[in-house]
């Protein structure tokens, strides 16, 4: 019997509490005997200390003790250490841990007495052991577990002192010593696709190289997107081949490298770097911006747009799954795009709990995934037992239905490895283990582990507390510049490129300067100040003097002469309204730059509210387009022109000084007048018939008449000449007799055409000769030749 | 309400000349050089002054290319 009494000195427990007697729960055991096992140790000792009493009452209860009400936490302690630190007694309580409890226990055994909360978690979740979390209550419960509270106290939980607020755990030398590990399973060997090597880059790395060559070709390509997203043969094919995917990809079957191109097109659209305008697909200003960041920023969020892709389906693409109509009712267990969305981000949620660069077994991992959500892309909405509807499995030569139980790795388990072996590995965040060598074509996945990149994705934090290598640019007096660490460093790459012909992408990226490359950039924006700062910050070496003469000649021929192809100007009379507007902190921004004092260049985009804004303060605003004439305003009366004075812009002006001459003005309109020579002129400076008959035609709003056009059409010296000649007409009286008349050969001769079912024409020459022929065969002519 | 307080002048006129193209050289004989001589003259609506014209915007690629032939490859810059 083992009693806890109280101190001397300590106050007398009220009466029905005397009862003190701390007895083991099993009924009738014999008292323990305890031994000590030498001192507490001192660190445990402080642990101890640091408990509160209901916790360590929770611990003598969960080593069997029996805590009568009221005894104090010292009295509780002075009976429970013996206990928890006696092998013998540690071994019975070992011996008697539940199967989700032991491995507890021996992975903090593995790390030498002590670990942490969350590592036990994220291991136990690694080794398919569910319930972590309770048995590390439980075992703390025990005291088989201890935790020091200065960490939780730094951590500042508010909780130390409690058995909820461990995070740092240790454990007992007897507990341990009492724990036996489980024999060291020897791993069957994994093959990777490529072992890592200094030459090789990180698959996340090569994966943005790829996705930014893919971009730029949007930009130097004419591509037609097909309907589900991807692209045509041609461009994959081109594709695949400077990407090197056949070289590169684990199985470089044909759709395997078509998957992988796809991939990357629709993985361009769906962040918004690529977009469908005009039947064609094209960079976006959005991609531009992309590319801009870091590499782990678009690594994030390109991972966030595969998530929430509804153009991209992992499930299709499995091949041995063949989608047909649901059943009779037409009920499908085809995942909706909003069930991939839910299943891509709950696979990720339990992949951000991997070790990192820790191997899991493939199948193990996908028990773990079965136990933890059956329902995660399919939801189970009958009775067990039936049959997936929608879904044929190809096996043996046939089509065989899918059974819900049995079949789950067939369909989500498949999906699972679709996933991992084919979305997330390509974009760098997992590495395959194979069971076989890469080479052979039975080799398939085994095993995964989460890459150091790949876990900062998820974690959405940096990968690494160094910046990435910094891109280090040598250039050549040949204009040719090698870019080193450029693919790690895609931001910096994207401004090279800028005014930087591309020749290869690669760990060593080539490319080269030339006159229309920084034409390019300087019409882009940049100065050319900005353009040596880009490649001297990047060079270690001044650049060659030839290069900077070139460039610097290069930049300032673009100055020369600059052309706003749609600009819009602001013209006021006095100098002081445009001072006032310029000096406004509102308005100031949308002057771009004053030509005169009184004439400026507008922020086109705004210069409707500019235009409110100068009619509110009481000016007399009038809105001027220029490349249209003003419609319906013209007046068209033969090859004269007349324009309403009020309409007379400049721009009319202009194009009709060039088509007309002017006749000068009178009652308020303004008259022209076509002629040959002046729209022969115009047409001389430049302009097509096409572009002033739509003038006229717009102008007049309506039709321009046919003389008009045809005129036209002539000054211009469209028409062919025409021939005229005399001809005498042959009329037979029906078709049937100018038909056996031509038929004679000394008649068909003397014909020279027929235009119709009865007439024919012969020339004047041959008249004689023909009436003569006719008269020999005693055919009849009639005369109607008028004078 | 600064905007109304100051510079209202009730007859005072303002143009908005919209969609048209803007061409500025970095010096009137450079001006005169390729205006008068090439023949892109024509394509002028107005002297704004004596290094920058309005053009017309129909004729602004036309411009470009013959500039660009010419040996003068102009800076475009973007529109509305």
């Amino acid at each position: 019997m083992i009693e806890l009494s109280r101190r001397e000195g300590e106050t007398p427990l009220p009466q029905g509490d005397a009862a003190l007697a701390a007895v083991p729960e099993a009924a009738g055991a014999e008292p323990e005997s305890i031994a000590y096992m030498g001192a507490v140790p001192v660190a445990a000792r402080q642990m101890l200390d640091c408990y509160d009493r209901i916790s360590v009452e929770a611990m003598a209860r969960g080593r069997g003790l029996t805590v009568a009400r009221g005894v104090s936490k010292e009295d509780i302690l002075q009976r429970l250490e013996p206990v928890l630190f006696s092998g013998e007694n540690a071994a019975t309580a070992v011996a008697s841990l539940s199967p989700d409890e032991l491995p507890v226990l021996q992975f903090v055994k593995e790390s030498g007495g002590q670990t942490t909360t969350p590592a036990v978690l994220q291991q136990m979740w690694a080794r398919g052991v569910p319930k972590a979390e309770g048995s590390i209550r439980s075992l703390l419960k025990r005291g088989l577990l201890l935790y020091p509270y200065e960490a939780e106290r730094a951590a500042g939980t508010g909780r130390y002192g409690k058995l909820a607020g461990h995070w740092r755990l240790w454990a007992p030398r007897q507990v341990l010593d009492a724990v036996a590990l489980p024999p060291v399973e020897l791993p069957a060997e994994v093959f990777t696709k490529a072992p890592p090597a200094d030459n090789v880059l990180p698959a996340s790395v090569e994966f943005l190289a790829d996705l930014y060559r893919c971009w730029r070709y949007l930009s130097e390509t004419v591509v037609s997107p097909l309907r589900g997203g991807g692209i045509g043969r041609r461009h994959r094919a081109r594709l695949a081949e400077s990407l090197a995917y056949s070289d590169r990809l684990w199985r470089a079957r044909e759709d395997e490298v078509a998957g992988s191109v796809d991939f990357l097109f629709h993985l361009l659209q769906d962040v918004g770097a690529a977009a469908v305008e005009a039947d064609q697909l094209v960079p976006t200003p959005a991609g531009d911006a992309l590319f801009g960041q870091s590499n782990q920023e678009v690594l994030q969020e390109l991972l966030q747009a595969w998530t929430e892709s509804t153009a991209w389906s992992e499930f299709r693409r499995i091949p041995e799954l063949n989608l047909v109509p649901g059943d009779l009712r037409g009920n499908s267990d085809l995942p909706t795009t909003d069930t991939l969305c839910r299943a891509r981000r709950f696979l990720l949620l339990e992949l951000v709990r991997a070790p990192v660069g820790q191997w899991l077994s493939l199948p193990r991992f996908l028990d773990f995934l079965k136990r933890r959500n059956v329902e995660f892309l399919i939801p189970r909405l009958r009775p067990e037992s039936t049959h997936y509807r929608g879904l044929l499995e190809r096996r043996d030569g046939g089509e065989h239905r899918l059974r819900m139980p049995e079949d789950w790795e067939r369909v989500e388990g498949r999906f699972v490895y679709q996933v991992f072996t084919e979305s997330l590995h390509r974009l760098g965040l997992v590495e395959l283990g194979l069971n076989r060598p890469a080479s052979d074509p039975e080799a398939t996945c085994v095993s995964l582990r989460l890459t150091e990149t790949g876990a900062a994705a998820l974690a959405g934090r940096p990968e690494s507390a160094e910046a990435p290598p910094e891109m280090r640019l040598i250039v050549q007096p040949t204009f040719e510049l090698i870019a080193l660490n450029a693919c790690e460093n895609l931001a910096a790459l994207r401004e090279l490129c800028r005014f930087a012909e591309v020749d290869k992408i690669d760990k060593a990226c080539s490319l080269h300067l030339s006159a229309e490359s920084v034409r390019r950039g300087i019409q882009s924006g940049l100065t050319a100040q900005e353009l040596f700062a880009t490649l001297e910050s990047h060079s270690d070496t001044p650049l060659p003097q030839n290069v900077r003469y070139c460039l610097r000649d290069w930049a300032q021929s673009f100055e020369r002469i600059k052309l706003q192809p749609a600009a819009a100007l602001l013209e006021v009379e006095r100098s002081e309204t445009l001072d006032s507007l310029v000096e406004s902190p509102r308005w100031g921004r949308l002057i771009q730059r004053r030509l005169t004092p009184t004439l400026a260049v507008v922020d086109a985009d705004r210069a409707a509210d500019l235009l409110v804004l100068l009619q509110r303060r009481g000016l007399v605003c009038r809105e001027l387009r220029y490349g249209r004439p003003p419609a319906g305003e013209l007046l068209l009366d033969g090859l004269d022109l007349r324009v309403p004075k009020e309409a007379h812009t400049p721009y009319t002006e202009y194009f009709l000084a060039q088509i007309a001459e002017p006749t000068g003005e009178s009652a308020g309109q303004v008259g022209y007048r076509l002629s040959a020579d002046s729209v022969r002129q115009g047409l001389a400076q430049g302009l097509s018939l096409r572009e002033v008959a739509d003038f006229l035609r717009e102008g007049v709003r309506g039709k321009v008449p046919a003389e008009l056009l045809v005129a036209l059409k002539a000054w211009a010296g469209r028409y062919r000449p025409v021939r005229l000649e005399t001809k005498v007409l042959f009329s037979a009286p029906n078709a049937k007799t100018l038909d056996e008349l031509l038929k004679v050969p000394e008649i068909g001769a003397l014909i020279e055409g027929r235009v119709g079912m009865t007439d024919a024409l012969v020339s004047p020459e041959s008249l004689a000769e023909l009436r003569r022929r006719l008269g020999d065969m005693q055919i009849e002519v009639e005369h109607t030749a008028r004078p | 309400m600064p905007e109304q307080a100051d510079a209202r002048t009730p007859c005072e006129r303002a143009v908005f000349h919209r969609n048209v193209a803007l061409v500025e050289f970095d010096s009137e004989a450079r001006a005169q050089e390729i205006l008068d001589v090439s023949g892109l003259g024509g394509f002028v609506i107005r002297r704004l002054t004596p290094t920058a014209f309005l053009v017309d915007p129909n004729k602004a690629t036309v411009l470009s290319e013959r500039l660009r032939e010419l040996g003068f490859p102009p800076n475009v810059q973007g529109g509305d």
